[in-house]
């Protein structure tokens, strides 16, 4: 799964704050992509789709933060 | 006529002969109040009255550096929060101020701005150690503490949200102060 992090959340060494993945008071959940969804494409093309279909504004310094589920 | 100078943000200062609750107005300034909570003016005092900032309590800090290096940090989550329709708290930010007063110079933290508009201190130390503080206001944190293993007392926890003081004193439960106070 992959979740968008706002430039502010990212630490200055570039790591992502753990912050980023706090549930919000108002929000009933944290809002993901789910990467393998796109089967048959490598992981760079899958980003791209989620690129293109998120519907958050992207910014320039905004990452992408991978997380592994069992 | 007189030139004031405000370094210490608390609920109230003290002139000489003279003590006077302060208040923040819509502009960020203080203003004054009398006895019968009567505003004086600034203007007509001549005042220069400035809000605590990293750079004038250089002292908290380990150097010069170290200050400037958390201005500059703070100016920059400023820019990208607001590019993100947001901004830095200013009880926040207050808050953090008056824990480097309380607790100065600790190391290095990096920061982050959250999006409620706290700002957000890290510590890490080695084997993924970290001291994470979310300013909130009142002299009140949110401690997040990550440590290989931790204490088994069941007064320890490992996050909560705490006064200064208390948060300390979990921090060292943990054994993890080493990494603020490098």
């Amino acid at each position: 799964m992959v979740r968008y992090i706002k430039p502010s959340l990212i630490r200055k060494v570039g790591t992502v704050d753990g912050h980023a993945f706090v549930l919000r008071m108002d929000d009933s959940g944290v809002s993901v992509n789910w990467l393998e969804y796109f089967s048959g494409l490598n992981s760079l093309e899958s980003f791209d789709r989620i690129r293109k279909l998120i519907r958050l504004e992207l910014k320039k310094n905004g990452r992408f933060a991978k997380i592994e589920r069992g | 006529m007189c030139s004031l100078e405000v370094f210490n943000l608390k609920k109230e200062f003290f002139l000489p002969n003279v003590s006077l609750p302060v208040e923040r107005s819509s502009d960020g300034l203080l203003n004054l109040f009398d006895s019968s909570h009567s505003s004086i003016a600034l203007s007509s005092i001549d005042e220069t009255v400035k809000k605590p900032t990293i750079e004038n309590m250089i002292h908290y800090f380990p150097s010069q550096n170290v200050a400037n290096l958390y201005a500059e940090r703070i100016e920059t989550l400023k820019e990208l929060a607001r590019d993100d329709g947001y901004d830095l708290h200013e009880s926040s930010y207050d808050n953090y101020i008056e824990f480097f007063e309380e607790y100065p110079r600790l190391a290095h933290a990096d920061l982050v701005l959250l999006d409620n508009g706290n700002l957000r201190a890290v510590w890490k130390g080695e084997n993924d150690a970290e001291i994470g503080l979310q300013f909130l206001q009142d002299s009140r944190v949110q401690y997040v503490l990550f440590k290989e293993s931790g204490p088994k007392s069941a007064a320890s926890k490992p996050y909560g949200r705490s006064g200064f003081e208390e948060t300390m004193n979990q921090i060292k439960k943990f054994d993890l102060d080493n990494i603020m106070f490098k």
